[in-house]
């Protein structure tokens, strides 16, 4: 499981424009907001709170064809899984290095961003700890969804359209403040039912 | 439990076809005669309230048809009986047009009860849901070619959307007391008249036959589209 | 017959909802079966071939 992460991180390290990608595509998102609704504080105090789970959302969805696709196509994922009879290894490893890869950068960032923003030190850890809260659930997600569309080539519409029904429910509750123990309830969840469904999807396509 | 399908049972769905378009197409009729002509208009909506008459038997028989869809997947899980699966498929296109019926007619009668076509509303988000996930279920098979594989990648896709629809349901009921007061007073129908039962029951019996028809129709197709793919399931 | 018509102010959201509903409904109806007849007459044209 370490061997596995270390090669993944190591992968992503090489190629630098990983980390980049979606740092960039969810700082200019933010960015477009005031360009959108104009420069009143309370206004992008209030909409910054709702939109970085929007930002987060999209910056999750654009990075799912990632996860396994390399793997599947080179063979690697063939390899793998014959070495190790318990695929959930491979699959926990992989939550970590795209937790690690594509969501640790955007929660760095998001301090910058909200002082841009005119957020306080309270509201900023708010956010923070919600985002980090529910970015887990939402790689849970994007995990089993990006094992299950592995046959499907180049469909990035129907990704997205399985996704967004199962991201409202986080969006709803990460954009209000005090309910962030309903949204450790649902990234408990979808870890449970991702760990179970990934594996099955692997499986299926490794076969 | 395992129920295999032969060429007889074949030859029964096809003989009972054209019974079924015409009792179809009568109970139509005579739901129509009743819901336009023979009730009486609602002292409060008016004549909008016929809407009600197909806006609602189509509802129930998307979220049925969803229940439909996900019991006879988990089913096909479990037994492993690839009638399951064919069940699931033919079931599934006539749901997504009851949903979209379902959406359409909601936010026609919409517009001149609340004034506005359409209401973030828990019921009317988990419908859109619900829309989301047959296109899902739909394209999804029709995406990957491996047929097989896409028969069970679809069916736990199914699966999972029916867990998510509680919680859906349930997390836009408190977005709404969250940030905005419930404005619009819902339907909420203590009693109903006769008078109008009467055309929502035969409404509802039509739309009924509707969806056994056109599923028995999608039931042969979806058993030729196997036969030819040379699969199972 | 023009009361009828009227359905009290309503007539406009209340027959193009009808419209809609029943103009789908006969469309999907159409598409199933014809989709169906297409299939059976490839299907039995293979197995013809193969005899």
């Amino acid at each position: 499981m370490l061997n596995l992460i270390k090669r993944d991180l190591l992968l992503s390290f090489y190629s630098s424009a990983n980390f980049f990608f979606t740092v960039s595509f969810f700082v200019l998102i933010l960015i477009l907001i005031p360009f959108a609704f104009g420069t009143q504080s309370d206004q992008l105090k209030l909409l910054f709170k709702g939109v970085v789970w929007i930002a987060l959302a999209l910056s999750i969805i654009i990075t799912v064809d990632r996860i396994y696709n390399a793997d599947y196509e080179d063979g690697n994922l063939d390899i793998i899984m014959q070495k190790n009879k318990t695929i959930e290894y491979l699959v926990i490893s992989k939550y970590i290095t795209h937790w690690f890869i594509y969501c640790l950068p955007l929660l760095v960032i998001l301090p910058i961003l909200s002082f841009l923003f005119y957020l306080d030190y309270l509201e900023t850890i708010q956010i923070f700890i919600n985002l980090f809260i529910g970015s887990f659930g939402m790689v849970f997600i994007a995990n089993f969804v990006s094992a299950l569309t592995l046959g499907a080539k180049r469909t990035i519409f129907l990704k997205t359209i399985i996704m967004i029904p199962l991201f409202v429910p986080f969006i709803i509750f990460g954009s209000d403040a005090g309910s962030w123990p309903i949204l450790l309830g649902l990234s408990m969840l979808s870890f449970v039912i991702s760990i179970y469904v990934t594996a099955y999807g692997l499986r299926l396509y490794g076969e | 439990m395992y129920i295999k399908i032969n060429n007889n049972h074949i030859e029964l769905i096809k003989s009972a076809n054209p019974y079924l378009i015409f009792a179809t197409i009568f109970v139509f009729i005579i739901g129509l005669y009743y819901s336009l002509f023979q009730s009486p208009p609602d002292y409060i909506q008016g004549d909008s309230m016929r809407i009600m008459y197909i806006h609602v038997p189509s509802a129930w028989f998307a979220l049925m048809t969803y229940s439909i869809l996900a019991g006879s997947c988990v089913l096909w899980f479990i037994t492993r009986n690839p009638l399951f699966n064919v069940v699931a498929r033919s079931i599934a296109q006539v749901g997504m047009v009851f949903t979209l019926m379902s959406l359409i007619t909601g936010s026609i009668w919409g517009k001149p009860t609340w004034g506005v076509w359409w209401v973030w509303d828990a019921r009317l988000t988990s419908m859109l849901i619900l829309f989301f996930l047959y296109i899902a279920y739909i394209f999804l098979w029709q995406a990957i070619s491996n047929k097989e594989l896409a028969s069970k990648i679809s069916a736990a896709l199914a699966i999972i959307g029916f867990i998510n629809i509680p919680i859906i349901k349930f997390s836009v009921d408190w977005w709404n007391t969250l940030h905005q007061p419930a404005s619009i007073s819902k339907l909420s129908a203590p009693s109903i008249d006769i008078s109008m039962l009467i055309p929502l029951f035969i409404m509802t019996i039509a739309c009924f036959l509707f969806l056994v028809t056109v599923s028995l129709i999608r039931f042969r197709l979806v058993l030729i589209e196997n036969k030819m793919l040379r699969t199972s399931n | 017959m023009n009361e009828l018509l009227d359905m009290g102010g309503y007539a406009i959201f209340v027959w193009s909802s009808y419209g809609i509903f029943f103009f789908s409904l006969v469309i999907f109806f159409l598409i199933n079966i014809l989709n169906l007849r297409k299939y059976e007459k490839m299907y039995n044209n293979t197995i013809k071939k193969i005899d």
